[in-house]
């Protein structure tokens, strides 16, 4: 979700595959682990570097392509990405998914879902510092001029599509992380888990949240996770009346919760 | 001395000649305007030496080096540095990391840079410096925070400015720096373009439609008709030349 900040909140580019990326990191994590014996920390970096490694290849052919036809590429991607997870027997066992992907352990000690939700908080943490740590360099400044107008930020200097790439990479090494930590913690994968619903999902958290600031991605992920749970006593309406709520909220608020300028957090815009 | 040289330069758009085979050479440290009725050619021309269009024919050298071929960022860090006749800003960002952007090309940072502190503190404090100097001579300094689309117009057209001279470029081109503007801020802004030539010791390319400050700040003009050079020389010969005239001036006495 961090990830997707970079490459749309602040280059403005529509991803509608970044599902695919979180499922590499998490397929590539539980098969260095499974069938290669990897330590599982080793696995989550070679997770993080394969899913940089894939947005850079996909970045070259794409990244030439704007706005929708942008969206429509990298919806293709996912869709070709989760096919090859279910044809590709041999390695992924297809739609029967993989089993039994053992936890980390910390000397000799298993981490438990207490131990995993820290772990997780921390990581989280400091890939939030992370960003916002690119989003307000020199990196986060040249993303946002290709943002607002990328033939002027052309003209200023600016390699676009060297710097597109770097946005996919490092947006993709952030889904990869997170897919890794996913695939340790559930114990189990399959194709089902990375589709195109989740990217759409991520998707509505930061645009929910506020696309371009480096917060509002993680208030939308938290709106996106708590509304259904606090109208659950609604039960079958339960849904409608989310739906509802976002379609007012996007309304009211088009720039997202955290978007644009909010006077009670400082002139500045947050990681602008 | 000829910092840039254009040789025949011809571009088609489809049937259309929007410039053909025109051959120039822009001396260092002197302002040229290049003037010419609407469609005469003279953005594109801009377009050109700024690497957004292939010439069909032709050859631009800056300096013994060709254009040709190369993309507008690397022209751009090269030393050619321009504005917009529809001004582009970064809208979001403001004023001062509107310029900042800028200097990306003159520091050349690498992302690896973000993570060594020292490497990252000096990138940043650099550009900072940078941007807060060439803020503070087109007077922008005091707005360095402002968001770049909440100027006024004349405003804006100061801070495109202000982000083509960061990079310390060679060659400013300036797209009709004056249009929309009133008399006093025009007489300003053109008190500016001769401290960029004076000061800074740059070589100024404008193209421009307020006769009178062709008139009292180029050394030179170049006027463009229909895609073809008809006149260039010292703006007071150039002005009177009954080619030019008839052309352009006859036309729009009513600008003048």
């Amino acid at each position: 979700m961090l990830g997707l900040e970079i490459i749309l909140g602040q280059t403005g580019l529509f991803s509608l595959g970044h599902a695919a990326f979180y499922g590499m990191g998490a397929y590539t994590s539980a098969l260095v682990v499974l069938k290669l014996g990897f330590p599982i920390w080793l696995a989550t970096i070679v997770a993080i570097l394969t899913s940089g490694l894939f947005g850079a290849a996909l970045g070259f052919p794409v990244l030439r392509l704007k706005g929708d036809y942008f969206a429509v590429a990298t919806l293709g991607f996912g869709e070709i990405f989760k096919l090859i997870l279910v044809n590709w027997d041999a390695l992924t066992h297809g739609p029967m998914g993989l089993p039994g992907i053992p936890r980390p352990k910390l000397f000799e000690h298993v981490f438990t879902r207490v131990d995993y939700y820290y772990l997780v908080t921390f990581f989280f943490m400091v890939s939030l510092l992370l960003v916002q740590r690119i989003a307000s360099s020199f990196l986060g400044r040249a993303f946002q001029a290709i943002r607002d107008d990328e033939d002027a930020a052309e003209f200023m200097g600016i390699d676009i599509a060297k710097y597109k790439i770097f946005a996919f990479v490092i947006g993709g090494m952030f889904a990869g992380l997170a897919g890794s930590f996913y695939a340790h913690y559930i114990t189990f994968i399959s194709p089902d888990t990375f589709v195109y619903q989740d990217s759409a999902t991520l998707l509505a958290m930061v645009f929910l949240g506020g696309a371009g600031t480096v917060v509002g991605p993680v208030v939308g992920a938290i709106l996106l996770v708590l509304f259904p749970e606090i109208f659950r006593f609604l039960v079958e309406w339960r849904m409608l009346v989310i739906g509802a709520l976002i379609v007012l909220l996007m309304v009211y608020r088009p720039q997202g919760v955290l978007g644009g300028d909010i006077k009670w957090l400082g002139k500045r815009r947050l990681g602008g | 001395m000829a910092i840039l040289t254009l040789e025949k330069v011809t571009k088609f758009f489809g049937g259309v000649r929007a410039v053909e085979g025109v051959s120039a050479e822009i001396n260092e440290r002197e302002i040229t305007s290049i003037i010419g009725p609407n469609g005469a050619g003279k953005t594109t021309l801009f377009n050109l030496i700024t690497g957004a269009y292939k010439p069909n024919e032709g050859n631009i050298k800056f300096g013994e080096r060709s254009l040709i071929g190369l993309p507008p960022h690397v022209i751009y860090s090269l030393g050619i540095a321009r504005t917009f006749q529809n001004i582009r800003l970064f809208s979001s960002m403001s004023v001062l990391e509107n310029v900042k952007v800028g200097c990306h090309a003159v520091l050349k940072p690498r992302v690896f840079d973000l993570f060594i502190p020292p490497r990252f503190k000096f990138i940043e404090s650099v550009m900072e410096q940078r941007a807060k100097a060439v803020l503070d001579l087109v007077g922008l300094l005091p707005k360095a925070d402002f968001k770049a689309i909440g100027l006024p117009y004349g405003e804006r057209r100061r801070l495109e400015l202000a982000r083509a001279l960061v990079s310390d470029p060679q060659i400013v081109l300036l797209d009709e720096p004056t249009a929309g503007m009133n008399e006093a801020e025009a007489r300003e802004l053109m008190q500016l373009i001769i401290r960029i030539k004076e000061e800074l010791k740059k070589t100024v390319i404008l193209v421009e439609h307020n006769m009178r400050l062709v008139r009292s700040l180029s050394d030179r003009v170049i006027v463009l008709d229909h895609g073809r050079k008809i006149a260039d020389g010292r703006p007071e010969e150039v002005l009177r030349d009954p080619l030019v005239v008839q052309a352009y001036l006859g036309k729009s006495q009513k600008a003048t």
